[in-house]
């Protein structure tokens, strides 16, 4: 009996002194990276990002990263009922698992999820492409560029058309208010999911419709990623996660979607702001930081069709040219044989002609009438030899990770012409400036003097769109058009009053060598708070990009239009680069109602 | 994945349905549509208000707001080849009927070797499609045609 009591305390014993490791050991588990990845645990929030209860299997899984991973180990032992079995539902979790603890007869996949089984089946990945489309100032919740995710499947004969793409995006009711949308993706009133589509739809709505450039970063993964990467999508696909446009947006989503299968931090920060060109940033000072395993393999740019017809426009010959612009102005019933054209003019000419009025039936209102004059370019098409359209080669595009990042803070020394000098700092969370568009979003100006610290100007949006692309017989203005809300600190007559305005402007822009040179001329109307008036300008302005050196200078005439007084604004800007994301600059500017100001200073990007 | 897949299930049930009626009603695309649940109408067929036949259209594409922060409410990514083909040929048409005329193209070679499994035959199928898509486009009325009808005569050759 003894000896039975004794063999009883050294069991229990030996048990209490397993289950102790157990949890310890799970404690460390539940805590690694990956596992945190796996639930889209936000460390700050301390609670994941998915919202769908069917995502967690404990009860408050959704908050307990250590629960849900008990609950998971204890699911997998449950018995097969359906396709809803634990291991049918998360693969990922189990092959990450299973190279952490023992999984009595794991396999990869449960032979007995058929569902998964048929979708592995159905979607052969060979590598993942990280996709960077270009802003979009039409819209306000694509102006800072969008990014999804390709799934690259080789040795079909479907060109990249039907790849699937993943992409992360909110939920948004049809013909839903411009307010409403506003004011929901800003304060987390949307759900948002991965979903898929077939890479085409991407390429038509992007491409096509909205005229906006693709940029394609082929990474290098291993076939084990890969893998992980596919049973991964299986659990996240179409899970609801909370949308908040600034900072848990697509951008931020598809980069912690990489971090599941890339031991590595995409999202250093997003407490207030992350922009989808960030993902792209680190991806190439993770690459810059490795001799070898770069995750980037290669880089591709993917022009709009917009971008596209210029170009094709400008490689006609002369003689070219003149034939089409003679076809699109005059009925296209007249024949081009009053040119002497060989078959292969008439093709590229018919071409031109086709994708124009592609162009011209999505942008114009006009639909029913290029639709018509499409078909008759179509039938005259039709009678000549099949040839392939000529694809363009496009210099001096800048690649996403070469732009400087997205966040804008300077440090500024300004002297007046009446000899006063003083400090300044500004931030904006978003500031780009490209060719043919800026666009600074929150920017926030403060004085300091010896005694305070005061605002010198808030910058609520300042927008502005270059549409310099322009064909010799386009009807259309192809406006370009700026749109600025500001409050401005004046000082009048030794007084200090806060002026707060809103300006709009259309103009006119012409680029030349290569988008190096813009020129452009607006017609601007601004109403202001202070004065209570309107006041109207013409402005003319021009930007030189030198490569390290940037050049700008405006001049804006101005009409009080209840006093008829005029004035002038003005402004002369040298940009240069010290490093790609650190800039010193000299400005000269003469504002309204203020004196003359000489400003130098450091522009940090980060 | 997940949704495709389903959506697959649905679009073989629905094609069995469609595949015990005549030749005519293969070459219905409205029925494919309405059954697969595909409806997104990309680009100029948004407008197209001529649109005659029912189906469930379904965009996710908001011309005023834009489409970057948008999920589709469906996806498209049916496994079936004749869903397939249908919905390329809807959400394409008028790429593809540019690329017809030209007679080589990334959208006609898709369609042809979606149509087409063996690559030898999608030269042929190509100049064939040219020809008959030739004979649809230069028939008077054609302007006349809404863009689903256009959508559903090149698919009844397409296939």
């Amino acid at each position: 009996m003894k000896i039975f009591y004794i063999y009883l305390i050294l069991t229990l014993q030996f048990i209490y002194a397993t289950q102790i490791e157990s949890n310890e050991k799970l404690t460390l588990l539940s805590q690694k990276s990956t596992w945190l990845k796996l639930l889209y645990y936000d460390l700050d929030k301390k609670e994941s990002d998915v919202i769908s209860k069917d995502y967690f299997l404990a009860k408050d899984g959704q908050k307990n990263p250590l629960k849900e991973l008990k609950a998971t180990i204890e699911a997998y032992s449950e018995a097969f009922v359906d396709q809803n079995h634990s291991t049918c539902r998360f693969p990922a979790r189990y092959k990450w698992l299973s190279k952490q603890i023992e999984l009595k007869n794991y396999k990869e996949i449960n032979p007995k999820c058929k569902e998964l089984i048929e979708s592995i089946k159905e979607t052969k990945i060979d590598s993942l492409s990280l996709m960077f489309v270009s802003g979009y100032l039409g819209n306000p919740a694509s102006s800072f560029g969008h990014s999804f995710l390709k799934l690259n499947k080789k040795g079909k004969n479907l060109n990249n058309l039907f790849d699937l793409s993943i992409s992360y995006g909110a939920d948004v009711p049809k013909n839903e208010n411009i307010f409403s949308y506003i004011f929901k993706g800003l304060t987390g009133g949307y759900r948002a999911s991965f979903s898929d589509k077939y890479f085409f739809s991407q390429d038509l709505i992007y491409s096509n419709n909205e005229f906006r450039d693709i940029w394609e970063y082929e990474l290098d993964f291993s076939k084990e990623q890969i893998r992980f990467f596919q049973l991964h999508l299986w659990e996240i696909l179409g899970k609801k996660l909370q949308y908040l446009f600034l900072n848990k947006n697509c951008g931020y989503q598809i980069s912690k979607m990489l971090e599941v299968i890339e031991d590595e931090t995409f999202v250093d920060s997003a407490n207030f702001w992350f922009a989808p060109i960030e993902t792209f940033h680190k991806l190439m000072q993770i690459d810059n930081s490795r001799i070898n395993n770069k995750i980037v393999k290669s880089k591709k740019f993917h022009p709009s069709e917009e971008k596209k017809l210029y170009k094709r426009f400008q490689k006609l010959s002369k003689l070219e040219k003149k034939a089409t612009t003679y076809l699109i102005t005059k009925e296209m019933k007249e024949k081009l044989n009053r040119f002497e054209l060989t078959d292969l003019n008439k093709i590229d000419i018919l071409d031109f002609v086709m994708n124009y009025y592609n162009y011209m039936i999505t942008k114009s209102k006009e639909k029913k009438k290029y639709k018509k004059l499409k078909r008759e370019a179509l039938l005259m098409r039709f009678l000549l030899p099949t040839k392939r359209e000529s694809s363009f080669k496009f210099k001096n595009i800048s690649e996403p990770d070469k732009d400087k990042k997205a966040s804008l803070l300077s440090t500024t020394f300004n002297y007046t012409k009446e000899r006063e000098k003083y400090l300044s700092i500004a931030f904006s969370p978003y500031s780009i400036s490209n060719s043919n568009n800026e666009l600074k979003v929150l920017n926030i100006d403060a004085k300091i003097s010896k005694e305070t610290i005061s605002l010198r100007e808030f910058t609520l949006f300042d927008v502005k769109q270059f549409n310099y692309y322009s064909l010799p017989f386009e009807n259309n203005l192809n406006l370009s058009w700026q749109t600025e809300a500001t409050l401005k600190k004046l000082n009048i007559k030794d007084k200090s009053y806060y002026d707060s305005s809103l300006k709009v402007g259309f103009g006119k822009s012409w680029s030349f060598t290569n988008e190096a040179f813009l020129f452009y001329t607006m017609l601007n109307l601004s109403a202001h708070s202070y004065s209570r008036e309107f006041t109207s300008g013409i402005e003319i302005g021009t930007k030189l990009n030198l490569g390290r050196v940037q050049l700008k200078a405006n001049l804006e005439n101005l009409v009080k239009l209840s006093e008829k007084e005029l004035s002038y604004d003005a402004s002369i800007l040298t940009n240069i680069e010290i490093e790609k994301n650190k800039n010193i600059f000299f400005k000269l500017e003469k504002n309204i109602n203020e004196p003359w100001l000489f400003s130098t200073g450091l522009k940090f990007y980060f | 994945m997940k949704n495709f897949l389903k959506k697959s299930i649905i679009a073989t049930m629905a094609l069995g349905v469609i595949s015990t009626n005549t030749l005519a009603e293969d070459r219905d695309l409205g029925q494919i549509f309405t059954e697969c649940g595909l409806g997104g109408i990309i680009g100029s067929g948004i407008s197209d208000r001529e649109t005659s036949k029912v189906m469930a259209v379904i965009t996710n594409v908001t011309w005023d707001l834009g489409t970057t922060a948008t999920t589709s409410a469906l996806t498209d990514a049916c496994s079936n080849r004749k869903v397939r083909v249908a919905n390329f040929i809807n959400q394409s048409f008028e790429k593809l009927e540019k690329e017809i005329a030209q007679g080589e193209g990334k959208y006609l070679d898709t369609l042809a070797n979606l149509v087409n499994e063996k690559k030898s035959s999608t030269v042929e199928y190509s100049q064939k499609l040219r020809s008959e898509f030739f004979t649809i486009v230069s028939k008077k009325g054609y302007d006349k045609l809404s863009r689903f009808e256009k959508v559903e005569k090149l698919y009844s050759i397409a296939i």
